[in-house]
């Protein structure tokens, strides 16, 4: 039976957190109050138990333990697990872990089963005692969400946000509305880029040509003006976020309703980038945080915009295939060393650690104002029409001698919804005030929009739409000492546009609140 | 009188002389056969590709098992029937030490390693028979092409000097039972004038023998900030049904992306 037990815990131990559900009977420590039922789990604090009355937290440090399912509060080792995506599961966290680790006197042990099963142990460097296992399974971002929907995982690792499908079967079980601000946060931005072989003569597509292409419309590279070859498709698997954020924001845009036949699908970003840079005739969408031996594709629209995706363009959401890492949590109080570790992953210190592991941290940068000329060229190019002389005047002078920061607001399709991005934005340009990064400087928040319909009402919502992003920062900058601050709105319309007016996702990019500092 | 007495004083004294000379000539002919020198001795030598040779002996310890230890890695060799040990070892530290435990003594060489940055290094470190292999391919290289180096196509040191790519070093030996051994990746990062990603992965065979057994070890490689950190690994050989199978690991070490020069 002990054998059995242990061999059964290990294989939990693996495969959840639960703990084997066994009676325990919790006494307040003068007597006065007990409380008897299954404990569904002990986090080092608190004791979760299924009583008469429904499920009860108790604080662990008020109660004594009796029963055969009482946890052993001195070996107690926090575990926890996290499933989901192996883009971000593979380098990103486990680098993240390693840096927590040594900056709090953990040492590190990886426990290898295979690349998408594996745990890590931290110990404290002074005893060896071991403090907590941390799981990880990493398929796909679908895979991910079911096993935290199934409460087989405590975190999610997603390269997509959830699906209103999702979302519901999540409410219906124990696990509340995984849609609220506080169970998602973005841990880094990534971007999905066209990548093509070194000796590839083509550097940049046209968005509509690259649905075409995966929609099997277009199928030699003459097309394109190369050479008269048929192109070679690659994509990640139809499960992954990759492949899923592809059809949303590229497939979907241009109406093309299913993906060519003949496409190599692979289950790795490796996988992927390595088959393409060995054929001259390939194409392929991955990611750019490891595009490997292949180069990627600047992004154009019908109008001539060229967008390549950088780390600054990504940060400032100019380029228009950015994908957002989002790590989604349970509704529960996870472990002390959990907490301590999504602190750190947010914090400035971890930065340096995403940026190294090939990702792009958001973290608000200044783009000086001598750096964006190629910008104001091109407002200068576009105007006439309804943006005049006057008005490019106006908002030359009025951005002179400030910097843009990196931290731009846009919305989500035609709406005045923040997008996941943006939203997180706001959280992190309120933590940058409350911090003090900003004292005895000048915030401007910028609006701009697209070019349907008359210039004066788009400068009538660019300005409504800087206002609401400045009020909502300051909301969510609690400590911030309103003397220290001044947070200015402008407003320009379609002044400055950054992408083509012609096609909704270039509307998308146009409509946005710029934040410049000065 | 006085002369009988001198001339027997020169007699005494030139036999007492001859007799010392006998006697100084008679140890001497001892010594002469000489008792063997046991001592162990390490020397070491610089060479190119930051690089450096240990010659270890034991003259009165053929066969012995020598226990080397060089910058967090270790490794278990086996010297020869003269009890001398010859091992070329990819210098892991600016100023490198190297400590061999021969004998019951431990032995000590440190070396400088002017062209130390030049290079960047992967170590991987095990103990026991599972032969754990660092893959590297370098530049997109396929399987079994050029770039692709593993034990079995490790590369030259004069390789990496010529800035054509990297190369693996397979320390210790792997017929004994309980040795350490190591593997260690070198790669040119400071000449090269290509960009581009070197996919790294570890590899094993599951075999009658390592099937279902655990190998512990650990990996040295860039922390998230950039300096060498070291990570305890435990790695699961599969169960006996996957006799034959080639476990790989591709997220183990970290790919090493290269900027060119």
């Amino acid at each position: 039976m002990m054998i059995l037990r242990a061999a059964i815990t290990a294989v939990l131990f693996f495969f959840g957190t639960t703990l084997w559900a066994e009676d325990v009977t919790l006494t307040s420590r003068d007597g006065s109050v007990e409380v008897s039922g299954n404990l569904l789990g002990y986090d080092g604090e608190f004791f979760r138990v299924d009583t008469e009355f429904g499920i009860l937290t108790l604080d662990g440090s008020g109660v004594i333990c009796t029963g055969p399912g009482c946890p052993n509060l001195t070996a107690y080792v926090a575990e926890f697990t996290l499933s989901g995506a192996p883009s971000m599961g593979a380098v990103l966290i486990p680098s993240l872990l390693e840096s927590f680790a040594a900056r709090n006197g953990f040492a590190l042990r990886r426990v290898t089963q295979s690349d998408e099963r594996f745990l890590y142990e931290l110990s404290e460097r002074a005893t060896g005692k071991v403090s907590a296992r941390i799981g990880f399974r990493l398929n796909s971002s679908d895979e991910g969400f079911a096993d935290l929907i199934a409460e087989e995982a405590d975190i999610a690792l997603s390269l997509r946000e959830v699906t209103a499908q999702e979302a519901a079967i999540a409410r219906t079980g124990d696990l509340g509305d995984l849609t609220a601000p506080g169970r998602s946060r973005i841990l880094a931005l990534d971007a999905l880029v066209p990548l093509t072989a070194l000796s590839n003569p083509i550097k940049q597509i046209d968005m509509a040509d690259l649905a075409a292409i995966f929609a099997g419309e277009l199928t030699t590279w003459d097309d394109l003006g190369g050479a008269q070859e048929p192109i070679v498709l690659h994509l990640r698997d139809e499960n992954s976020g990759l492949s899923q954020t592809f059809q949303n924001k590229v497939l979907a845009e241009y109406g093309k309703a299913g993906v060519a036949a003949d496409i190599t699908r692979h289950a790795t970003n490796e996988s992927l980038v390595d088959a393409v840079a060995r054929d001259p005739f390939a194409i392929g969408m991955g990611s750019f945080s490891d595009i490997g031996n292949t180069v990627s594709l600047a992004v154009t629209g019908p109008c001539g915009f060229v967008t390549a995706a950088t780390t600054t363009t990504i940060k400032t959401e100019d380029y228009p295939l950015t994908a957002p890492l989002f790590v989604y949590l349970p509704p529960r109080r996870l472990p002390r060393i959990a907490r301590e570790f999504l602190h750190y992953i947010g914090s400035p210190a971890a930065q340096p650690v995403i940026r190294r592991a090939g990702f792009v941290d958001q973290f608000p940068a200044a783009i000086p104002f001598e750096n964006q000329g190629a910008r104001f060229a091109n407002a200068i190019d576009r105007a006439g029409g309804e943006i005049d002389l006057s008005e490019l005047q106006r908002l030359v002078r009025t951005l002179s001698g400030h910097s843009r920061l990196t931290v731009t607001y846009r919305f989500e399709g035609g709406s005045t919804e923040l997008d996941a991005q943006s939203r997180s934005n706001v959280a992190l340009l309120a933590e940058a005030l409350e911090r003090g990064v900003f004292d005895d400087r000048t915030l401007v928040f910028v609006g701009f929009s697209d070019g349907e319909g008359p210039a004066s009402i788009n400068r009538r919502i660019s300005r409504t739409r800087a206002r609401a992003v400045r009020d909502a920062v300051r909301a969510a900058a609690h400590t911030v000492d309103p003397a220290r601050l001044t947070l200015r709105t402008e407003a320009f319309g379609e002044a400055m546009p950054m992408a083509c007016d012609e096609v909704e996702w270039g509307r998308g990019v146009n409509r946005r609140v710029e934040v410049w500092l000065k | 009188m006085v002369g009988n007495l001198k001339r027997t004083c020169a007699k005494v004294v030139s036999a007492l002389v001859m007799a010392l000379v006998v006697l100084v000539g008679a140890s001497h002919f001892a010594n002469a056969a000489p008792a063997p020198d046991c001592t162990p001795r390490l020397t070491s030598a610089l060479m190119p590709g930051a690089m450096v040779r240990l010659s270890a002996t034991a003259p009165c310890a053929p066969g012995a098992l020598v226990k080397l230890r060089h910058g967090g890695v270790l490794f278990d060799m086996v010297a020869d029937a003269a009890g001398r040990l010859d091992v070329d070892i990819p210098a892991l530290s600016e100023i490198a030490v190297f400590e061999a435990e021969i004998s019951g003594q431990t032995l000590r060489t440190t070396v400088a390693i002017p062209d130390f940055d030049t290079y960047q290094r992967i170590t991987l470190q095990w103990q026991g028979q599972t032969g754990l292999q660092i893959h590297a391919r370098e530049f997109g290289a396929t399987h079994g092409s050029d770039g692709h180096i593993w034990v079995d196509a490790p590369g030259t040191a004069q390789r990496a000097i010529r800035a054509r790519g990297g190369f693996i070093t397979r320390l210790g030996d792997d017929t004994l039972q309980d040795g350490h051994s190591a593997e260690i990746y070198v790669f040119p990062t400071e000449m090269t004038l290509r960009t581009g990603t070197i996919r790294l992965s570890v590899q094993t065979m599951v075999d009658a023998y390592t099937c279902g057994t655990t190998v512990h070890g650990h990996a040295m490689q860039p922390g998230g900030d950039g300096k060498m950190a070291q990570t305890a690994l435990t790695v699961e050989i599969p169960a006996c049904d996957a006799i034959g199978d080639i476990l790989v690991l591709n997220n183990l070490l970290r790919d090493m992306k290269i900027a060119a020069n």
